[in-house]
C-alpha cells in the first residue's frame, strides 16, 4: 500500500484538535466517504476547510497549513480510490429510478416507462395519456417558510397525490416542483377527470396558511402518430405553459374529447330499486 | 386570489335530467337573490331548442344565442338585463338544429363564457334529458347543481345523470336541491335518500343545498311572469331561496 500518509491538524475556533493522528486509510478501507471522516472529526455543524494533495507539499507546506484547518497528504494510489469511489457514487446516481426527496420516480423513470407506454399503445392501439402538473406559488413556501419547509411539502403532497392516482398510474418528481403522470390505456376524457380530481384536491390544501393551486398540462397519446419521446412530453408542457398563461390553477389539454357513444355502465337494477324503495320517505299521493 | 385582479366567474350549472323539475324557476330566483346581494349575475339559458328563461320572465328578446350559433355576434351582443337585476342570454325556440349543435359550436360558446369577466356568477340553466349539450355544460361548469323532487321518477332521472356525469367526466361533487316537498323534514329525507345511494354506489357524498316546499305562491308567480323572491319576498320559498344564494355566494372557482 501507500507511500507515505500523514494527517495534520491545526486548532480550529473551537479549540479541538481535527484530524491528528487519524488514518485517512482505514477509513477508504471501510469504504466511507471523506464526509464520514469529518463527521467523526468535529464537532456537529462546524465547517472544515481540508486540502487533500497527492504531492509532498515541500516549501508550500506551511501556506497550505495556513489556509485550511487540516492537510492531508496521501498517497497517489489511495487519492485514485477515492476518485474511482467518487465516480461510481455518480454513476449509480444515475441509475437510479427514483426521486431521493419524495420516494416517487424520478424523470429518467418517466422517460423510460414514456418510451414503455408508446410501444404498447402503438402495438395494441389503446392510446394513453400524459399529464405535467406543476405548483402555480410554490415560491410562497419557499420564500415564506424556508427550503426545507418546502421541501417537507414536496415529500408529502407527492405522496397524498400519489395515494389519489390509480394503482397503474404513474407519478414521478420531474424537478423542482414539477410533476409527471402516465396513464396508460386511459383516454384524455377520463384522464382530464382524474387531473380535475387532483387539482381539487391540491386546491383544498391549506400549507400553513399558504394556498396552494396547481396547474396541469395533458396531452393524449395518438397510437397513430409518428411523434417520438421528446414530442409528446414536449406538447404536455406546451400545455402546461398555457394552463399558466390561461391564468393558473388551470388544466390545459390538446386533442378533443371523444364522445362516447354510452357510459361504461349504466343505472343497475340494484340501484333502480333501491332509489325506487323510499322507506317512508316520499309517502304516497 | 390577488387583490386588484379581476376574479374569474364562478361557472355553475344546473340540472336535472328531468323535465318540469324547476331548473329554470331556481335559476332565475336563485339569480335575482343573488343580484340582491349586489353580486353581478348572469344567466345562461342553455335550451337552446326550447327557450324558457325569457318566458318565466315576460320579456321579450330579439337577439338570441342563434345569432351567436348561425352568426357573427358574440355572447357580449346577445346580453340583455332582467327586471330581476341580472342579465341573461336568452336563447330561442323552435329551431332544430339548435338541438343538435356540434361540438366545434359548443367549444366556441365555451370559450366565449370563460372569456366573460365581469360576472361573479354564471348560471347555466340546461334543458331536459341527457343530450350532448347538456353533459357538454355540465363539464365546462365549476359546480354543478342537481335539482330533484319527491317524483320518483325524478329521483332515477336525477341518479342517472349523476352517475353518467361521474363516468363520463369525473365529477364527483354535486350540490342537491330539493323542490317542492311537502315540508323541510321530507326534503331533508329525499337528499339522505339519494345522497346513502350515491356513497354506496358511487363512492362520494352528495351536498344538500337545501329544499322549496309546494306552495300556491310558486305557479301563481310563474303565470303572473313575476320573480317569486320580489313578488312574494316573505313567502318561505323565498326566504329558501335568499339563503340559498348566500351559500352560492360564497362559491370560488
Amino acid at each position: 500500500m501507500p507511500d507515505k500518509k500523514k494527517v495534520t491538524g491545526k486548532k480550529t475556533d473551537a479549540g479541538r484538535k481535527i484530524g491528528k493522528h487519524r488514518s485517512i486509510e482505514k477509513i477508504i478501507k471501510k469504504n466511507r466517504v471523506i464526509s464520514d471522516w469529518l463527521r467523526e472529526g468535529g464537532a456537529r455543524g462546524s465547517r472544515l476547510f481540508m486540502i487533500l494533495t497527492d504531492k509532498p507539499p515541500g516549501t508550500g507546506r506551511k501556506k497550505l497549513r495556513g489556509t485550511a484547518d487540516a492537510v492531508i497528504e496521501l498517497g497517489a494510489e489511495i487519492l485514485a480510490r477515492i476518485l474511482e469511489i467518487e465516480r461510481e457514487n455518480k454513476h449509480l446516481r444515475s441509475l437510479s429510478l427514483t426521486d431521493e426527496l419524495t420516494g416517487l420516480y424520478n424523470k429518467r423513470f418517466f422517460k423510460i416507462q414514456l418510451g414503455v407506454e408508446m410501444a404498447r399503445s402503438r402495438r395494441t392501439g389503446q392510446s394513453f395519456s400524459l399529464a405535467i402538473l406543476d405548483f402555480d406559488n410554490f415560491k410562497v413556501i419557499n420564500d415564506n417558510l424556508g427550503h426545507a419547509e418546502g421541501d417537507r411539502f414536496l415529500k408529502e403532497v407527492g405522496l397524498l397525490m400519489r395515494d389519489r392516482l390509480r394503482p397503474t398510474d404513474f407519478l414521478c418528481r420531474l424537478g423542482g416542483d414539477e410533476f409527471g403522470i402516465l396513464m396508460p390505456a386511459t383516454g384524455l376524457v377520463d384522464a382530464i377527470g382524474i387531473a380535475r380530481r387532483l387539482q381539487h384536491f391540491i386546491t383544498d390544501i391549506h400549507w400553513k396558511k399558504c394556498l396552494i393551486t396547481a396547474s396541469i398540462g395533458m396531452v393524449e397519446f395518438d397510437p397513430a402518430s409518428k411523434a417520438d419521446l421528446d414530442d409528446i412530453f414536449n406538447l404536455a408542457d406546451t400545455e402546461l405553459y398555457r394552463a399558466k398563461k390561461d391564468g393558473k390553477n388551470k388544466i390545459a389539454y390538446r386533442g378533443t374529447i371523444e364522445r362516447r357513444v354510452a357510459p361504461a355502465e349504466p343505472v343497475s337494477l340494484q340501484e333502480r330499486d333501491l332509489l325506487l324503495k323510499t322507506r317512508g320517505g316520499i309517502p304516497p299521493k | 386570489m390577488k387583490a386588484g385582479k379581476k376574479r374569474k366567474p364562478v361557472i355553475v350549472c344546473i340540472t336535472s335530467g328531468k323535465g318540469g323539475v324547476g331548473k329554470t324557476f331556481l335559476a332565475v330566483n336563485l339569480a335575482a337573490a343573488l343580484a340582491k346581494k349586489g353580486k353581478k349575475i348572469l344567466v345562461v339559458d342553455c335550451d337552446f331548442g326550447l327557450a324558457n328563461v325569457d318566458i318565466m320572465l315576460g320579456i321579450r328578446p330579439v337577439r338570441t344565442m342563434k345569432d351567436v350559433v348561425f352568426g357573427d355576434a358574440t355572447l357580449q351582443d346577445v346580453i340583455i338585463s332582467t327586471p330581476g337585476g341580472f342579465d341573461l342570454v336568452p336563447a330561442c325556440s323552435g329551431v332544430r338544429d339548435m338541438a343538435q349543435l356540434l361540438y366545434e359550436r359548443i367549444e366556441r360558446i365555451k370559450e366565449m363564457l370563460l372569456s366573460l369577466e365581469n360576472y361573479d356568477l354564471i348560471l347555466l340553466d340546461t334543458g331536459a334529458g341527457m343530450t350532448e349539450v347538456v353533459l357538454q355544460f355540465n363539464l365546462l361548469a365549476d359546480r354543478n347543481i342537481v335539482v330533484i323532487n319527491r317524483e320518483l321518477t325524478c329521483l332515477t332521472d336525477a341518479y342517472a345523470m349523476i352517475k353518467v356525469l361521474f363516468q363520463l367526466f369525473g365529477r364527483d361533487a354535486f350540490d342537491i336541491i330539493v323542490n317542492s316537498s311537502l315540508d323541510e323534514k321530507e326534503g331533508d329525507r329525499i337528499f339522505r335518500h339519494l345522497d346513502s345511494i350515491s356513497r354506496r354506489f358511487l363512492g362520494f357524498p352528495l351536498t344538500y343545498l337545501g329544499s322549496l316546499v309546494h306552495d300556491e305562491n310558486v305557479p301563481r308567480s310563474i303565470m303572473n311572469q313575476e320573480l317569486l323572491v320580489t313578488a312574494a319576498p316573505h313567502s318561505k320559498n323565498a326566504r329558501s331561496c335568499v339563503s340559498m344564494a348566500g351559500v352560492l355566494s360564497r362559491w370560488r372557482v
